[in-house]
């Protein structure tokens, strides 16, 4: 079940909330794991077995990491044998065939496909079960004696299916003490409808814009067709991934969670470091704090660093799926990451914040050419067009740009800080404010449920993750 | 604990579970006349739908298909389609002067190369007593109301290789006769057919490869029925595309006996005028799509026996066919499934005329039961 979708936002989500309030606080994160696990099951009716048993396995891991703390081995064994387990549902499920198909073509072997379809959100409650055991082990938190609020943690429907990814010691007072309030319930619907708008009104409809060009042959494509529709994917994947975190933000808030922010205006970076200290932060944060850091990170001299760096971006773009095209996307990163701090910083620091974006925007434009093509020949014709190996312009550019030009226009203002400040000025300026803000919600709800009934594109691009 | 007060916050939550109430205590609509299609209906919980995974997808159809004030929304969707400028909704594009033109898909190569193939041998068996029209999509034709830029290459291509591959068959180009006419729309605005006027010459065209005299349109009296919204408009939609008038030609024909299949109906005319009351209003010419309709004229032009091998764009040429030869049988392979060889030798036609759309020939695999 997606979160735009009828299904989730008249049925589900109502009902879910109603039997929370109606319940008293003692049952209230019962109520939760259950629901998440229907929420998980209605599209994965037998993939929550997996869930249930990740949940049963990774309670006990805790448990024995703490009650053996003093014992030199077992927590070890424990904490290896949590690792293990979550990489090997990862491994097994969305990396097996991958593997295997490569293994295949290497040595022209012919072990058959474990054809397997990818469990929802596996990427992600992986890793937070993971930082969870990784956490007790260094007695960063204490293990949570309680299974219902364990399960509670690793299966939250808000978060689930497409992030953030929330660590459990951000969450580990709310998840056993935490006070909803009305303001933070009407603050989570903001939030929500916030989130709701982004992915339904400007990410799928700008989307259609990638979709076409991605249809095209490369042949008939030009350098401006080719640049129109990076930034259009661009657009789209920052407004359906930024949106859907919104929403996860907002529906943790309706329940009185707090979780951390995941983006913070990426497209506003002036580097390409700084692009990923804005753009999914859950998950920099986590391969910041889970691998970088115990790698050394950059307190153990040049080489090392350079080499943690690697390691990290090509782990961090294979993360995002198992295909070719995300280890280059890592690797990309990795190596302008790398040329951006021994090289390009010293010349890009004393710019100013008009140039420097000029200087992180294209690099950003030919990564996501490498993350949205997963055919390597495709991919190489795009990109060939990218660096103007081609026909300049033709109608059929005109043509789009007549059509997404106004939407393009408004989407590139959406992605700056400044329509929210803007809103949130709006919303203090006393009673009347108030209702300017509510009747803008209120439209944007509107329009979005219109986008939905309609039903005519609704992708949901992070099944993959 | 939550309390809400506010009278305001109470209502919004109530008005989230409207869909919920409705769905529980008012009857499903079943069918949907306007996208000509039924709507997803309730179905029993089976085993068979929770483990094969498209539980959530089928109820999501539900759920939408039965959402109240469904129509409302959609067309509020199209209207802020209309005003972003992007011109285009659910693959239908909006031209000048309101016409909407149909994105077009890529034609199945396996189809497309069967259907040619078939026709190519369908042609070679009956020689000079086939005719073929293939009726090109309207964006060839109106290059004038196209939206600005808009180049449809890919319709422009797959027609003129219908053309090419058919070149030796004395397929009809309609493409030629249809562009650059100016005084009458050849095609609507808001529905993928022709309009009878396009349809006239078409059937002029045909007339004179037959080495025949077409009947004057001047004989007939023009009228209208008003508000039509067709198959462009179903999809692309929304409260600020205006409807247009459904001119069509009529001539009283007195003695005309009208034959839809079983039933045996006797008329003076080929329209069916309770249409004009519908959304479809092109159904109005022969009484819309049937396996067979045979259409007998004592008073016909010539005497001769016709055979139309057709798709519904055929029905607009209906008029004239009728007052022109005395015996006309519409066939439409995609209903009627005896043997096509077998009805033939037993009428025994002097004319055979194939008459399409070009998408049919691109998408339609029934017209591989072209056999002679």
């Amino acid at each position: 079940m997606v979160f735009s979708s009828i299904t989730f936002l008249f049925y589900f989500l109502p009902f879910t909330i109603g039997g929370y309030y109606l319940l008293p606080k003692s049952m209230r994160n019962g109520w939760l794991l259950v629901m998440s696990l229907v929420f998980y099951s209605f599209g994965e009716p037998i993939y929550v077995l997996i869930m249930i048993a990740s949940i049963l396995i990774d309670y006990t891991n805790g448990l024995f990491i703490e009650k053996y703390r003093s014992h030199k081995i077992y927590p070890k064994i424990f904490l290896l044998l949590s690792v293990a387990l979550n990489l090997g549902l990862l491994g097994f499920f969305k990396y097996g065939d991958f593997f295997i198909h490569n293994v295949n073509g290497l040595f022209s072997l012919n072990i058959p496909l474990l054809k397997v379809s990818l469990p929802l959100g596996i990427s992600f409650f992986t890793f937070q079960t993971m930082s969870y055991s990784i956490d007790v082990y260094r007695g960063n938190t204490k293990a949570q004696k309680n299974i219902i609020t364990f399960g509670t943690y690793v299966s939250m429907f808000p978060q689930l299916i497409a992030g953030p990814i929330v660590i459990y010691k951000d969450v580990e007072r709310q998840l056993m003490h935490r006070q909803e309030t009305r303001h933070n319930f009407w603050a989570g619907v903001e939030r929500f409808v916030i989130g709701l708008g982004k992915k339904v009104l400007l990410a799928n409809s700008i989307g259609q814009l990638f979709e076409e060009v991605k249809a095209m042959a490369p042949e008939t494509l030009t350098v401006a067709m080719a640049w129109l529709g990076i930034t259009a994917f661009m657009l789209q994947i920052y407004f359906d991934f930024s949106g859907y975190s919104d929403m996860a933000i907002g529906l943790g808030k309706m329940f009185g969670f707090e979780f951390l922010e995941n983006f913070n205006y990426p497209y506003m970076a002036k580097s390409i470091s700084e692009f990923w200290r804005r753009w999914h932060m859950s998950l920099s944060k986590w391969f910041r704090d889970y691998l970088y850091i115990p790698l050394g990170g950059n307190k153990k001299g040049r080489g090392k660093t350079l080499r943690n760096i690697a390691v990290v971006w090509v782990l961090t773009g294979f993360w995002h799926g198992a295909a070719w095209n995300y280890l280059l996307w890592g690797i990309y990163f990795a190596v302008m990451l790398i040329l951006e701090k021994e090289v390009l910083m010293k010349y890009l620091e004393p710019r100013g914040s008009f140039v420097r974006r000029l200087y992180t925007l294209p690099i950003l434009a030919f990564s996501f050419v490498i993350f949205a093509l997963e055919d390597l020949k495709h991919m190489g014709s795009y990109l060939q067009l990218m660096l103007f190996q081609g026909p300049l312009v033709d109608e059929a550019v005109l043509f789009y740009l007549h059509r997404y030009g106004l939407l393009l226009l408004l989407l590139f203002f959406t992605a700056t800080p400044y329509p929210y400040q803007m809103y949130v000025k709006i919303k203090a300026q006393g009673p009347l404010g108030k209702m300017l803000s509510v009747a803008t919600l209120s439209v944007m709800f509107l329009l979005s449920l219109a986008y939905i009934v309609d039903g005519a594109y609704n992708p949901f691009l992070y099944f993959r993750f | 604990m939550l309390r809400s007060k506010g009278v305001m916050e109470k209502g919004l939550l109530l008005l989230l579970c409207v869909p919920l109430f409705t769905n529980i205590f008012l009857e499903n609509k079943v069918f949907s006349a306007l996208e000509n299609r039924v709507l997803t209906q309730k179905i029993p919980l089976s085993s068979e739908l929770l483990s094969s995974g498209v539980l959530s997808e089928r109820v999501e159809a539900f759920v939408q298909d039965q959402f109240p004030f469904r129509e409302f929304f959609i067309n509020i969707k199209s209207d802020g389609e209309t005003l972003l400028q992007k011109g285009e909704n659910n693959g239908v594009y909006l031209g000048r002067d309101g016409y909407l033109f149909i994105k077009g898909t890529v034609y199945d190569e396996k189809i497309l190369q069967e259907n040619l193939e078939a026709i190519k041998v369908f042609e070679e068996s009956l020689r000079d007593k086939l005719s073929i029209l293939l009726v090109p999509p309207s964006s060839l034709v109106l290059q004038d109301k196209l939206p600005t830029y808009y180049v449809p290459v890919l319709q422009k291509d797959q027609y003129d290789h219908v053309l090419s591959a058919l070149k030796d068959t004395g397929m009809i180009n309609l493409e030629e006769v249809l562009t650059g006419e100016d005084q009458q729309p050849t095609y609507f605005k808001t529905d993928h057919h022709w309009t009878q006027w396009g349809a006239y010459l078409g059937y002029e065209a045909l007339m004179h490869s037959m080495g025949k005299e077409p009947v004057d349109i001047k004989d007939y009296v023009v009228d209208k029925a008003e508000d039509f919204k067709g198959s462009f408009y179903a999809k692309y939609r929304g409260h600020l595309l205006a409807g247009e008038p459904f001119v069509y030609y009529e001539k009283h024909l007195a003695q005309l006996k009208v034959e839809l299949v079983s039933e045996n109906i006797l008329q003076g005319s080929v329209f069916f005028k309770e249409h004009f009351k519908e959304r479809d209003k092109y159904a109005a010419y022969l009484n819309g799509n049937f396996p067979l309709i045979t259409l007998k004229n004592p008073e016909a032009l010539y005497k001769e026996k016709v055979l139309v091998l057709k798709d519904s764009q055929a029905n607009a040429m209906a008029p004239f066919l009728a007052d022109t030869f005395q015996e006309v049988h519409y066939m439409d392979l995609r209903y009627y499934n005896l043997s096509l060889k077998a009805y033939m030798e037993e009428e025994g036609f002097d004319q055979v005329i194939l008459l399409y759309g070009l998408d049919s020939v691109g998408e339609e695999s029934s017209l591989g039961k072209l056999k002679y």
